[in-house]
């Protein structure tokens, strides 16, 4: 039974509600004007807008301002509001601040609102998707974060790769919503309820309420796995990746490698650990979430290696974190199934940090790549960045530092977020430990070593092209200032995090708090001492 | 810093002008200064030099004031560098040494004090060795900085040689300065680099990029003993600040040593000079000797012999004379090169440990010290490049200083130091002086391609007379003074009951032999350059004039030098604040006046602990009273000035016999057979680069080359193969992704279906 | 047999009985042109069965979105019309306590149809009533 819908489920979906009007008003202003300086202005001004509505709601929790009280979750219709939500609607806010720069003057002249305001369309979506309780809404979340995305996809350039790449995702992505949907489907067969906090109370008494569709259960989980598998591109549900990396801009393609992520990462987190709350189910949950992280680590990496195009490789590389992510999240899995008890930690808050610095970092670099593109052309060979240092030293530098964050080098955010994924992956507490659990987290830290190692390869030989190749042709940035802004914001927000995650690990550890089995700061001290 | 003293802040404003104005040098030089780089050195070099002379006399003040104590020494600790607590194990690894293979004399430890942090603080020291030191260099610094900047006025490379010069004072003061081994071993190491940089100054020629290489590969043979006698004292001691630092009241006492575990590395808190008291303590207490003792010597020695260029390593400095004639002045014989003369200065008390049943470490310095002077002395009796046979008379001269030190006796040691001191004047003047000729030669230093100077270069040969008198060791010259005082010292020992009286009698004769060739090949190339039928090369062109007025008023100044410094600091009757007196307040040495200090004469002195007491005080009472109130320059000794100048006079005469006119009497003398053979010798400089290559750089390129073998084709292979794989993985995986629509769809699904599968499986 | 389901089946008789004989009555009555055009299905439209490749107008789609949009218009306000009438509807839902009051779920069929007008005029600025 849903809790009340009232004013203030409104009032609590009044930053989406800005997001939405913002979008709208986008479209219709467009229809009447293509002044794109104005419109972008107006819709940063209104994101800006946005933080300070997130800072009003903020008190019940008092995640920001340092008060925060350990209490559980509101549910306010199908609205749950929890540190989570919040952790996650700043992250999208700063993400859509970024994006909105390195959009700035992306898409034909006559199309750019609909550009930017489908842009926002996808925010809303993925601060639905961070905060929903709610089937219906989580998956109505999800399709208002894809299908803005087919039409940017479609407008972002007009030629013949694109069309293909927006095909290919909007088929690919048809069939992925299809599997989600179904997996919904049977999870409400299964349970027969909408409300995920509703579903563990079900589950448990199996067989006698739900009959015999609660043997449904694990295949729905293997659904909800696929379908939020691809928008996080974990293998095998990659492949539309580089070919729409490739195909289609690079602000595009930095959109794809954030946006959808994110919410196929929260999404993941909200049922699983809310929905299909059961030992058993957590079991196999876990399982599968460690495979996939293995082979999703391992395919992203190799493959980027014999990449030539830089967007193909980002493709990869986006792949490859998306492995990273699920170590966070089989460990939270494995945990919450009891096999094991966490002694620090928890995998979700690695997993957030780590969302975070890959995020930024990724969006550094797709930035660069649209300032080094221009209006009618766009980077595709790794050539085209030679003597990238000489000629436009600031940003070879922030890229460099984007590569190196995504690379885990110290001390930028990426290091420290790998560190503590290493971390919550090994350090269970060694009494309560199933042996087998702990030998296979083992083998998961260190394919993951090992994967970091790899990523250098092709991160670096980025790097060395920069500053070590001589320019060939000179590529003219002809992004404009916008673009320039975003990276070099993104470079000095991963050395931020990186020179202060004591600060970000209190935020996300707060974030995940209810799936925290020890609230522990362990991780925090060791990154203030090292700083 | 504002309650430092006087002293103190001298101590530190000394190494930091040169330090800053390398900084400026090296920022502004490239583009900005250029030709003018040699301002920011040569100013900072002045307000050096003048607060090394002031630093000089407060020193002197204190010690007057310090009247009681026997020895004073002022501390500045900047920072901590490193800091480990309870590094130090001291129970474990002190009774295994003392066990086995050592001599443990005195158990201090009990177990509860045995182990102690390793703490190593940046602190500077002032006590006289130091200040003379610091004084000498940068006097000599400073001079042959003004007299660079004429030299080097054409170069390109202004700029670079001025920032190095600039880095090379500011290493050496540092160097002099430093109060613990790690600090001495960090600017050995910083003066070793610049003497690198500035061989090798002219990279452009193979011979000095080679002779650069070459320094530093023989310096690292000698860097590696060091290190390892480092490693020895942590081991020993504990410790790794100099043993006299401490600020406790026994001079080396038990009490001192066991403070030093609890307060080590906090030298001198009150930061004020604090007498030495506590006179009845005994002296060898606490300090090691036996095979450990030993070691530790002889691995100090080795580093010695390397940068002070002694047999046998001492290859690498005839070869150093490729870089510019300023740097053989001041690092390769005024300054650098005695940096090994005065860590065994400053090493007294652990080279005057009882290693019974073992050798005399001293034993061993002297006779290095002896043969180096002999052996040096005979080559550069032969070699015709003018730098060359300068830089074999360091060699020899610094053999001399290390004679000095091994005879273990304060006079020895503080003749050594003396000889340094007056050494800097004169051989920086002979090489100035080559120096000048060379420019005026157009770059042609061999002697048989040039001569008759004198008229030509008036100001270069009054000065190189005075430069080669005093190197000879004319009375009333510098160098007479100095070297006299160690034939003396050697002389002493020679005729004294010690055990190794005889060793020490064939020594001073080889000293005397080589006070004679030093004479005879220092006028032989003065002879060749200066007089005879003018002769000036064609390379020389335009250039063949005297050099300007900033190249030779330094050299004015030190021919001044040259002629007084011994007269001054030398004379009989000198007081305290005399050099010797100067250099006997450092701790270091003062111990030596101790009563517990063990002098040489082991023999009489193995026969009671109190019987060896007594004759200990007695004998240095004696001493002190003599260093004290009669200077260096004794009477007893006046027999071995009388040989040493008439071997002196002597030598001059014969090279004058020989080398002035056509020199056919020399062709005629190496026709003699044992004439022709010794001179094949000589000439052959003894043939240790022949042996040394096959001996040492033949194996070591064998053994690189199977190495790079090795590393290119198993372990490079092994690399790239493994480097391989995962772009091999990744190649399997490619044909997966086709880029048909419907093949990744059918992809995805069979994924669904595999994980439906294991969930099946799983759940049921 | 069950007279709750008469009406259903009555509807659907009769849904058969008026399409086949309208069929009927065509082809009865109606004249007899043959040729190309006319034997197609939808004779002002396309050929439902043709070549994949073959071009046709983009605007097709834009109107056929555009309908789409105020097909699901209809099959939101329809369900609310009726649920905002009936007893067991929005007050039923309001005595249950799943929402605060008839006003919020006025309101938000306000915003919803809000969106749907200034969809339509944002149609309307793009030019897609326009056919040339």
């Amino acid at each position: 039974m849903n809790p009340q819908v009232d004013w203030n489920t409104v009032w609590l979906l009044l930053p989406e509600l800005l997001l939405v009007l913002l979008a709208v008003w986008a479209y219709v202003a467009g229809a009447f004007s293509h002044y794109r300086n104005g419109s972008n202005a107006i819709l940063l001004a209104g994101l800006i807008l946005g933080g300070y509505l997130l800072t009003q709601q903020n008190p019940s929790h008092g995640l920001w301002d340092g008060t925060a009280v350990q209490g559980n979750p509101i549910f306010s219709g199908p609205l749950i509001v929890d540190p989570f939500g919040h952790t996650i609607r700043w992250l999208v806010l700063v993400v859509g601040g970024l994006m909105l720069l390195s959009m700035w003057r992306a898409g034909p002249e006559d199309l750019s609102t609909e550009y930017t305001g489908s842009l926002f369309l996808i925010l809303a979506g993925l601060m639905i998707v961070t905060r929903t309780d709610e089937l219906v809404l989580l998956f109505l979340g999800l399709e208002l974060v894809s299908i803005p995305t087919y039409i940017m996809l479609f407008i972002g350039r007009q030629r013949t790769a694109a069309h293909e790449a927006t095909t290919k995702y909007f088929y690919l992505g048809i069939l992925s919503s299809g599997l989600l949907l179904y997996g919904f489907a049977l999870l409400y067969g299964a349970t027969g309820t909408m409300q995920l906090r509703e579903m563990p109370d079900v589950l448990a008494i199996s067989g006698a309420g739900g009959g015999t569709l609660i043997r449904l259960a694990p295949a729905a989980l293997v659904l909800v796995i696929a379908g939020l598998g691809f928008k996080m591109a974990a293998v095998p549900f990659h492949f539309y990746a580089p070919d729409v990396y490739e195909g289609t801009t690079a602000a595009n393609a930095g959109l794809l490698s954030v946006a959808p992520k994110i919410a196929g990462l929260i999404a993941l987190v909200r049922i699983m650990l809310a929905g299909f709350m059961k030992p058993d189910l957590l079991e196999l949950g876990w399982q599968m979430a460690l495979a996939l992280a293995l082979m999703t680590m391992t395919l992203g990496n190799v493959m980027a290696l014999l990449q030539n195009n830089v967007r193909r490789m980002m493709a990869y590389s986006a792949i490859s974190h998306a492995g990273y992510l699920f170590i966070g999240v089989a460990v939270a899995l494995a945990v919450a199934s009891g096999e094991v008890s966490s002694a620090n930690v928890g995998g979700i808050s690695a997993a957030l940090f780590y969302l975070v610095a890959y995020a930024l970092a990724t969006l550094g670099i797709f930035a660069t790549f649209v300032y080094l593109a221009g209006a009618d052309r766009e980077l595709d060979h790794i050539d085209e960045l030679a003597g990238l240092s000489k000629s436009r030293p600031m940003i070879a530098l922030s890229m460099t530092i984007c590569l190196l964050s995504l690379t885990g080098v110290p001390p930028l955010a990426g290091f420290w977020g790998k560190l503590e994924l290493f971390f919550c992956a090994l350090c269970f507490d060694p009494k309560t430990v199933d042996i087998a659990t702990r030998n296979w987290f083992g083998v998961l830290v260190i394919v993951g070593a090992m994967n970091a190692a790899i990523s250098a390869g092709y991160y670096l030989r980025l790097v060395g092209v920069m500053y070590f190749r001589p320019a060939g042709k000179s590529v003219q940035p002809t992004g404009g200032s916008g673009p320039m802004i975003a990276a070099i914001a993104s470079a000095v927000l991963v050395i931020a995090i990186g020179m202060m995650p004591a600060w970000f690990f209190e935020r996300t550890n707060r974030a995940a708090e209810p799936w925290q089995p020890i609230v522990a700061t362990t991780i925090s001290n060791h990154a203030s001492e090292a700083r | 810093m504002s309650d430092w003293t006087t002293i103190q802040k001298l101590l530190v404003a000394i190494p930091a002008l040169p330090l800053v104005a390398t900084m400026v040098t090296a920022l502004l030089g490239p583009r900005y200064l250029r030709g003018k780089s040699h301002l920011p050195i040569v100013f900072g070099l002045v307000i050096s030099c003048v607060l090394s002379l002031e630093l000089l006399r407060q020193l002197n003040r204190a010690i007057e004031n310090h009247e009681t104590g026997i020895g004073y020494e002022t501390t500045v600790d900047l920072w901590t560098w490193a800091s480990v607590p309870e590094a130090y194990d001291g129970s474990g690894s002190r009774k295994t040494i003392g066990d086995s293979t050592g001599r443990l004399i005195t158990d201090v430890h009990d177990a509860s004090d045995s182990s102690g942090p390793f703490h190593i603080a940046v602190t500077l020291r002032a006590d006289g060795l130091t200040c003379i030191m610091l004084a000498m260099v940068t006097l000599v610094a400073l001079l042959i900085a003004i007299y660079a900047v004429g030299y080097m006025h054409q170069d390109r490379g202004c700029w670079r040689f001025f920032t190095y010069i600039g880095l090379f004072v500011f290493s050496m003061t540092m160097l002099v300065s430093a109060s613990n081994f790690v600090l001495l071993y960090v600017f050995w190491e910083a003066v070793g680099l610049c003497s690198y940089l500035l061989i090798g100054f002219w990279y452009e020629k193979r011979e000095a990029a080679a002779a650069g290489t070459k320094a530093f590969l023989v310096n690292r043979v000698g860097d590696f003993g060091f290190a390892l006698a480092l490693f020895f004292i942590w081991t020993v001691y504990g410790t790794l600040n100099f043993h006299d630092t401490q600020n406790a009241p026994g001079v080396l006492g038990q009490e001192r040593l066991s403070s030093m575990q609890q307060e080590f590395g906090r030298p001198g808190e009150s930061g004020e000079g604090h007498p030495r008291g506590a006179q009845d303590q005994d002296v060898r207490t606490g300090y090691v000797g036996g095979g450990i003792g030993l070691a530790i010597c002889l691995l100090l020695m080795l580093g010695a012999c390397g940068k002070s260029a002694q047999f046998p390593l001492h290859v690498w400095l005839p070869d150093a004379m490729e870089g510019p004639t300023p740097v053989s002045a001041l690092i390769h014989a005024a300054t650098m090169v005695t940096a090994g003369v005065y860590m065994v200065a400053r090493c007294t008390p652990l080279f005057a440990v009882d290693c019974a049943p073992y050798l005399d470490p001293r034993a061993v310095v002297a006779t290095i010290g002896g043969l180096s002077a002999l052996i040096a002395g005979i080559i550069a009796m032969t070699q015709n490049d003018l730098k060359r046979v300068l830089a074999y008379s360091t060699i020899s001269q610094l053999g001399y200083m290390f004679l000095a030190l091994g005879t273990g006796s304060l006079v020895g040691i503080i003749a050594g130091m003396f000889h340094l001191f007056t050494h800097a004047f004169f051989k920086s003047l002979l090489f100035l002086g080559a120096g000048s000729v060379m420019h005026a030669m157009g770059g042609v230093i061999d002697m048989r391609k040039f001569g008759g100077l004198r008229r030509l270069m008036p100001m270069t040969f009054w000065t190189f007379l005075a430069g080669a008198l005093a190197l000879s060791g004319i009375w009333p010259l510098a160098g007479f003074f100095s070297k006299d005082a160690i034939l003396a010292a050697a002389y002493d020992v020679g005729h004294g009951e010690a055990a190794y009286a005889s060793l020490f009698l064939w020594l001073t004769y080889a000293a005397f032999l080589t006070a004679f060739l030093t004479a005879l090949y220092t006028f032989r190339a003065f002879y060749m350059t200066f007089f005879g039928a003018e002769e000036i090369p064609a390379e020389a062109g335009h250039h063949a004039r005297e050099s300007r007025p900033i190249m030779t008023v330094p050299l004015v100044i030190l021919a001044l030098g040259a002629l007084a410094v011994g007269w001054i600091f030398g004379q009989p009757g000198a007081t305290k604040s005399g050099f010797a007196g100067v250099a006997a307040s450092t701790p270091s040495l003062a111990v030596m006046v101790h009563p517990g200090y063990r002098a040489l004469d082991t023999a009489a002195e193995r026969k009671s602990a109190a019987e060896r007491k007594s004759a200990a005080e007695k004998k240095s009472a004696a001493e002190k009273g003599s260093v004290a109130e009669k200077g260096l320059h004794q009477d007893s000794h006046r027999r071995v000035a009388i040989i040493s100048l008439v071997l002196a006079v002597l030598g001059i005469g014969i090279a004058g016999f020989l080398y002035l006119g056509d020199a056919r009497e020399v062709r005629a003398i190496i026709q003699w057979p044992v004439m022709k053979q010794l001179h094949r010798i000589s000439y052959g400089k003894f043939f240790f680069d022949p042996v040394y290559w096959i001996l040492v750089v033949l194996p070591g390129l064998a053994l690189a080359s199977i190495c790079y073998a090795f590393d290119r084709w198993l372990i490079d292979g092994l690399v790239n193969t493994i480097g391989r794989i995962p772009s091999g993985i990744g190649r399997l995986f490619r044909n997966m992704q086709c880029g048909m629509l419907q093949t990744y769809a059918l992809w995805m699904l069979l994924g669904v279906l595999t994980l439906l599968g294991s969930a099946v499986w799983h759940m049921w | 047999m069950n007279l709750a389901i008469l009406p259903v089946l009555l509807l659907v008789a009769f849904l058969l009985i008026v399409a086949i004989g309208l069929i009927l009555l065509g082809r009865i009555f109606g004249p007899h042109r043959a040729g190309a055009v006319k034997e197609m299905p939808y004779e002002s439209g396309m050929d439902p069965i043709h070549d994949a490749r073959r071009r046709f107008d983009i605007r097709f789609h834009l109107v056929a979105i555009a309908f789409l949009v105020f097909d699901v218009e209809l099959l939101f306000l329809y369900p609310w019309a009726v649920a905002s009438k009936s007893p067991a509807g929005v007050d039923q839902a309001v005595v249950s306590g799943l929402v605060v009051g008839r006003e919020l779920v006025f309101a938000g069929v306000l915003f919803f149809i809000l969106l749907l007008v200034l969809g339509l005029i944002y149609d309307w600025r793009k030019g897609l009533f326009r056919w040339r």
